[in-house]
């Protein structure tokens, strides 16, 4: 579904490139974990295989990129947005700020894309159900939380069954719960067929994701089941603060805890 | 030292949406308190009364003894400063020294004093050789240090800080940390809205716990999360850990592994 071959980009007049010499492949169906710290290069890789580059996002690609059959940078925008979804990190630039309700709101692209009304009133409704918003359906989108207005900014990218999802940071503003309702929704549109790509600084997300992509200032560090690359310490969660704080004790061996799990072993033996 | 006391403070949109139904809460003067509780139960709608963004639609807020509602905005902000949790929505200067020294500036310090600020915040945050930077040209971790940097600098006795740790990493981690002990030696009130628990109960000696509008808790971390921290929120993962290596109600990572360490007898 996704193919990525060494991969480059560098946004004009920097430096430095963002992404370097980055190669991965993805399969229908697969949900996967684009784990990094801050400026570690993943809305930017997110952009680039949305096909934001270089019609809205300037700079310098370089390298082989087909996703669902076409090269998203090349492509008309109309196919670009049913093959690719991009979810913005800020769901305050994604929502189009004129819509007086949810429900439009979520409508806004079917209507961009000339989806027949019936058709669009049924994919709305089911949108709106699956991600559990249906309460603030007649709601206005200013009106709402951060974390409603994230879930708001999801649907409305949902909306338009995208085949690949490109998620950056899609439950940074939510609570607990909204964060392991939105995981199970995401995870549930990868049995359905989707690609779901999921950016987030934060194992604790990650660990429900059997593969990880590591990236590590703008290069890919790992390719494979959940684990921290060796020359990765800036990747957080309370138990990897927990473990480097044992370290500290004497009270820590092996290697860095992936999840809550083996920092409870880690620090039983 | 300024003590906020919130006095059955609501607040209405004006198409009658309810962001905040009533509020009584206390937050000591000098003291570091967390903000928690599910999404839209009207945590940032509280922080923008507070520093006098919104005037609450019913009940007050008192600021040191000032009603937020009988003094211009510009007074409540030079005693309230705001970190945004999106630096974006915040900077807006052609240089890392300028948007630092805005605040003071505005607040009507000295030349002199502004410098000695803007100096001693660039510092704190490893900013000092991106003082002539163009905020464009910064990572998003700069930016986000910039972002409190320039609240850090006009030195309000009141910080709120919201989603101070939403996407840090382990060096911009420890920066947060050395922040809130230099915040908590000159003796700021500090008000922290987060989701993150494990933060809460390392930094924070109370937490107030909304939910659909009214306080739903408000106490140390150790008694409300003993009691459980209801729907929408969870215990902090060292709680966890500590629970299944039999250190029930042990919060603090440096409490746990204290209590793990072998005894002398061992």
């Amino acid at each position: 579904m996704i193919s990525v071959e060494k991969l480059y980009f560098a946004y004009p007049g920097a430096s430095e490139a963002t992404l370097r010499d980055v190669s991965f492949r993805v399969d229908a169906g697969e949900a996967i974990a684009l784990v990094g710290a801050a400026g570690a290069g993943k809305s930017s890789l997110l952009r680039v295989l949305a096909g934001f580059v270089p019609s809205l996002v300037r700079g310098e690609r370089r390298g082989r990129l087909h996703l669902d059959g076409m090269d998203p940078g090349t492509a008309r925008p109309a196919d670009r947005v049913r093959r690719a979804g991009l979810l913005f990190s800020d769901p305050s630039s994604q929502l189009s700020g004129i819509c007086p309700s949810v429900r439009e709101e979520v409508a806004w692209g079917l209507g961009n894309l000339g989806v027949p009304r019936q058709e669009m009133k049924a994919r709305v409704n089911g949108v709106l159900a699956r991600l559990g918003l249906e309460a603030l359906a007649e709601r206005s989108p200013f009106t709402l939380s951060g974390g409603q207005q994230q879930r708001v900014a999801l649907a409305a990218v949902l909306a338009l069954a995208p085949r690949v999802l490109l998620l950056d940071e899609p439950v940074a503003m939510l609570d607990p719960q909204g964060r392991h309702e939105v995981l199970q929704a995401a995870l549930d549109l990868a049995r359905e067929g989707h690609v779901v790509l999921w950016a987030t600084p934060h194992l604790e997300e990650a660990a429900s994701f059997s593969r990880w992509l590591v990236l590590h200032q703008g290069t890919l560090v790992h390719d494979g089941p959940a684990a921290i690359p060796p020359s990765h310490g800036a990747l957080e969660a309370p138990w990897t603060r927990l473990a480097r704080k044992a370290d500290g004790f004497g009270l820590w061996r092996g290697p860095w805890p992936v999840r809550e799990d083996q920092a409870v072993e880690g620090l039983r033996r | 030292m300024i003590e906020i006391r919130v006095e059955g403070a609501g607040f209405d949109y004006p198409d009658g949406t309810c962001a905040l139904q009533q509020v009584d809460a206390l937050i000591p003067a000098s003291s570091t308190v967390a903000l928690a509780g599910p999404n839209g139960a009207g945590k940032t709608t509280l922080a923008r009364l507070l520093n006098g963004l919104l005037v609450p639609t019913r009940g007050r807020v008192v600021l040191d003894g000032i009603d937020t509602s009988q003094v211009p905005a510009s007074r409540v902000a030079g005693l309230v400063g705001y970190v945004f949790q999106n630096p974006r929505r915040q900077v807006f200067a052609s240089t890392v020294a300028e948007e630092v020294s805005f605040g003071p500036r505005n607040l009507g310090r000295s030349e002199t004093q502004v410098e000695a600020a803007v100096q001693a915040a660039l510092e704190e945050l490893d900013l000092s050789s991106r003082a002539g930077c163009h905020p464009y040209e910064l990572s998003q971790s700069e930016l986000r240090r910039v972002a409190l940097a320039s609240v850090l600098s006009m030195q309000t006795p009141v910080l709120i800080l919201d989603e101070p740790t939403a996407s840090l990493d382990g060096a911009d981690q420890e920066r947060l940390l050395r922040v809130m002990a230099g915040l908590r030696r000159r003796g700021a009130t500090v008000l922290v809205i987060t989701h993150d628990m494990d933060f809460v109960a390392e930094e924070c000696e109370r937490m107030l716990v909304l939910r659909g509008g009214r306080v739903a808790a408000d106490g140390p971390p150790e008694v409300v999360f003993a009691a459980g921290p209801g729907p929408g929120l969870e215990r902090p993962a060292v709680w966890r850990v500590a629970q299944a290596l039999d250190r029930p109600g042990v919060l603090r990572s440096a409490a746990l592994l204290e209590s793990l360490r072998p005894g002398p007898g061992a």
